[in-house]
């Protein structure tokens, strides 16, 4: 074929950008200066075999591609803002560095043996940022606000377990029974039922403590005025523009490293990426490419921080539509995923799901039916299901995160090769999300789930009780409805014994996994690159990352 | 017809073509399905809470009725409120202006020093390789994609080289970039208009009178020729500045500058409705404005125009 004019003006565009890269590289040796340094420096810590001597100072400079919603605890509640709330606000209990609960503003602690009533005693001289103590009032003000619908709360379900919340949320008393401040130092909280996942409740950023007095002056704007008893108070939130804090005077607790906290707004992934390499910036997310790349390159390995997060991605099949209401159909369509090659397909940043609990939740269960792949298998259980030709289906997913995007595509092909016919239907998240949470609507779809706290119930209860389902807004998205895990799942939430629990969480994953309304599929590892400047950079189980333990080489 | 009823009429129009958009967008963005409810308050909340927001943002109303809400608030100058920051649309607008009007100001003042020189010059030498060079130079500048650019030099000049910071907002100096890409897109295009101009006043004879009273080249060329070269110039720059608004959407996301483009697209990216509705709005306003501005402008600067000849 011969070139035509368009071609040439094709040609002539990269001859272009062929002269810049060689006159760039020409000029360049700041950024090989910049990586040159980080491999020394990495190569010092391999040697060393640790992180050196933590150090005091410095500013954090952090970036987000869009602005948080609010840093107001009752409402903020993503992995992005939590961190950064966590800055600024501390509550009752936290984690180690693990998952076990350890007391924070609480100086001890104790739940009552029917597992109903949570005493905590608080440690004296905790002050929020304007110097005012901390008083137990603050914790029943704050438990009362996230109850109310006017704040709008997105954690307000996770506190409806409280004696007395039903009644104060239907506006018939004006206070919630169950929470009481004897005096200023001793907080008393009441369950209607015993719930074991109330503990960890209490360590979300949702359950802290806000000054009663400041929000009750400020009103919803409160979210512009924030004053928390965390390590670091808000010095600066210029919206869309960026958010800086400073160490909080009147903190007592453990204090953090770095003297500031900069988060500017802005940018995409390829352009932080650079601003990262170039000193601009001490942390950033990677998308796929930039993960690779950074991988690829031994000077900038040592950059990047894989972190394990405990989120399953998961092919929900709808079990009150044809033909996903049946068990084998459902089975087929778990041994006809190559998984291994959808791992590829996301770089290496994920690791294999064959369970509905994520293993970075310290999860391990060994009694889970395998699922390997087995396409013939897969032909032989349509054919026993009735399904010799296969059948047609609509297989919807969201089209705003590319991972799902080429799960989606990567899965049709499979579910090809036994024959059954799924047409792809993209969707933005919104209408994803109204259609798959409403009955009979999606047959086929890929979605996914991040913990809230370290307990499988976080998983199993709520995406799989048939008690919970709703026509519309559902989580339970494969409508997923047996009355026998139903029951052990009752019990097991029920249970106050962590070795019963555990026993019976384990039963319920294996019988769904053998009722296989899912075919779960990743568990997603977040690609995380950080500054060679910056230390402790070790994820966090449940809080991913820990800014206030991080410290800075001197500039 | 006189003046003063000539511009009452265009300004009615352009407040029905405002009003029109403001329809049309609510309309559109309106028909997308899904419960922003559960965008605000995520796969938890319940439905005290979910019916909460409803009521709040009046998504519990017919269609005809949160039009009606809207234009009403529009009336009052308020925009409303973003559903993903929750912050007020007018006050984000506001906060972010001033960013995007220096980055247009550097932009269009960085063309200008370098399109005026060129197109005098290349007026003057026209037919020369000078001439063909800029001719070249100002069609490839015309056909590079903004974002494409954007990228190159920021990979180039700012990345590689370390000339230039990277990205964000640190003063004056996080604006140079930004300003040489969409400067870059619009030096080619002036520089031949500017040219195109100048070779048609330089053969004009007042300008051939002044050459004849013995006036200096530069004289003839600055003082004589280039101010009424520049008048069809006003008429575009004053266009161009108000659809400037498409050029900074792509430079400002690639170098992270917290201007109406990023807020733009990040609206877009999140199915932030309110926000949308805002910078088209801003958008179309500055359009119309601008055209507004430019017709007055004109009349008052070549009075042949008001004078009919």
């Amino acid at each position: 074929m011969k070139p035509n004019r368009a071609i040439r003006t094709v040609v002539a565009l990269p001859g272009f950008v062929l002269s810049l890269a060689i006159a760039t590289e020409f000029f360049s040796h700041r950024s090989n200066a910049m990586a040159s340094a980080a491999m020394t420096n990495s190569s010092a810590e391999s040697l060393s075999g640790s992180d050196g001597q933590p150090r005091r100072g410095g500013t954090l400079h952090l970036v987000e591609p869009t602005d948080f919603r609010s840093l107001d605890p009752a409402i903020a509640y993503d992995t992005e803002s939590v961190p950064i709330v966590r800055l600024l606000f501390r509550g009752l209990l936290d984690y180690d560095d693990g998952v076990n609960l350890v007391p924070a503003q609480a100086e001890d602690w104790s739940i009552s043996p029917d597992g109903k009533t949570y005493t905590f005693h608080l440690r004296p001289g905790i002050r929020f940022a304007d110097g005012r103590e901390v008083e137990a009032q603050d914790y029943v003000f704050s438990f009362e606000r996230i109850l109310d619908p006017v704040t709008e709360s997105p954690g307000q379900g996770f506190f409806t377990g409280i004696e007395g919340a039903a009644e104060f949320v239907a506006g018939k008393a004006r206070h919630v029974s169950g929470l009481s401040a004897p005096d200023s130092r001793t907080l008393i909280i009441k369950l209607k039922d015993p719930q074991f996942t109330f503990r960890y409740v209490l360590a979300m950023t949702f359950a802290v403590a806000e000054p009663q007095d400041v929000v009750q002056h400020y009103g919803k704007d409160f979210e512009n005025h924030l004053d928390g008893s965390g390590p670091y108070r808000l010095t600066e939130w210029k919206r869309g523009i960026r958010v800086r804090m400073a160490r909080n005077p009147f903190y007592t607790g453990p204090d953090g490293y770095v003297d500031a906290v900069d988060v500017m707004i802005g940018g995409d992934n390829s352009t932080e990426a650079m601003m990262l390499e170039r000193g601009e910036l001490d942390r950033v997310m990677a998308g796929p490419p930039e993960a690779i790349y950074f991988e690829r390159d031994p000077r900038l390995r040592s950059f990047l921080v894989p972190v394990p997060t405990a989120n399953t991605d998961y092919l929900f099949m709808n079990t009150e539509m044809k033909p996903f209401d049946r068990v084998l159909v459902r089975r087929a369509v778990n041994y006809a995923i190559n998984k291994a090659r959808l791992l590829r397909l996301t770089g290496g940043f994920a690791t294999l799901a064959n369970g509905i609990v994520p293993p970075a939740m310290s999860w391990t269960n060994p009694g889970l039916p395998p699922y390997d792949y087995n396409p013939d298998k897969a032909r032989a259980l349509l054919r026993q299901a009735g399904f010799p030709n296969g059948f047609k289906t609509t297989f919807a997913y969201m089209e705003d995160n590319p991972i799902y995007v080429r799960l989606a595509q990567d899965i049709q092909q499979d579910l090809q090769q036994v024959g059954i016919d799924a047409s792809l239907r993209p969707a933005n998240f919104t209408a994803f999300d109204l259609e798959s949470s409403s009955r009979h609507q999606v047959p086929l779809g890929i979605w996914g789930w991040f913990q809230d706290y370290p307990d499988p119930s976080d998983f199993l209860d709520v995406l799989f009780n048939g008690r919970y389902i709703t026509p519309t807004d559902c989580n339970n998205v494969a409508f997923y409805d047996n009355p026998s895990a139903n029951r052990l799942l009752d019990q097991a939430t029920a249970s106050l014994d962590p070795a019963e629990r555990t026993r019976l969480f384990l039963q319920a994953e294996d019988l769904i996994m053998d009722d296989a309304p899912w075919a779960p599929l990743i568990h997603e590892v977040l690609p995380v690159l950080y500054s060679p400047r910056v230390h402790n950079t070790a994820p966090h189980p449940v809080w991913l990352w820990r800014y206030e333990w991080m410290w800075l080489n001197p500039s | 017809m006189n003046f003063l009823s000539r511009f009452l009429t265009r300004l009615f129009w352009s407040g029905v073509t405002l009003l029109g958009t403001a329809v049309l967008v609510f309309f559109l963005i309106n028909v997308m399905p899904g419960d922003v409810a559960r965008i605000i308050a995520g796969p938890k909340a319940t439905p005290v809470v979910l019916a909460e927001i409803h009521h709040s943002y009046h998504l519990d109303e017919p269609i005809w009725k949160r039009l009606g809400f809207y234009l009403d608030q529009l009336a009052h100058g308020d925009l409303g409120h973003s559903y993903v920051t929750d912050q007020s649309v007018t006050q984000a607008i506001l906060t972010r202006l001033p960013v995007t009007a220096s980055l247009a100001a550097t932009a269009v003042v960085m063309w200008l020093l370098v399109a005026v020189p060129l197109g005098v010059l290349t007026a003057k030498y026209r037919g020369r390789w000078f001439d063909r060079g800029v001719l070249v130079g100002a069609t490839f500048s015309l056909s590079l994609p903004a974002f494409w650019l954007a990228r190159m030099l920021q990979y180039g000049l700012a990345y590689k080289l370390g000339w230039f910071p990277v990205a964000g907002f640190r003063g004056f100096t996080s604006l140079l970039l930004p300003g040489i890409t969409l400067a870059f897109l619009f030096v080619g295009y002036y520089a031949r208009l500017i040219h195109t101009n100048m070779v048609e006043v330089l053969d004009s004879p007042y300008v051939r009178g002044a050459r004849a009273r013995g006036a200096s080249e530069a004289t003839v060329l600055f003082r004589h020729a280039l101010p009424n070269a520049l008048i069809p110039v006003v008429t575009v720059l004053g266009m161009d500045v108000a659809g400037l608004l498409g050029g900074v959407l792509f430079t400002e996301n690639v170098f992270a500058l917290p201007g109406i483009g990023t807020l733009a697209v990040q609206s877009v990216f999140n199915l932030d409705v309110p926000m949308i509705m805002g910078t088209v709005l801003l958008s179309a306003t500055l359009v119309v404005s601008a055209n507004l501005a430019v017709d007055i402008l004109y009349r008052w600067i070549d009075p042949r125009i008001k004078a009919g000849y």
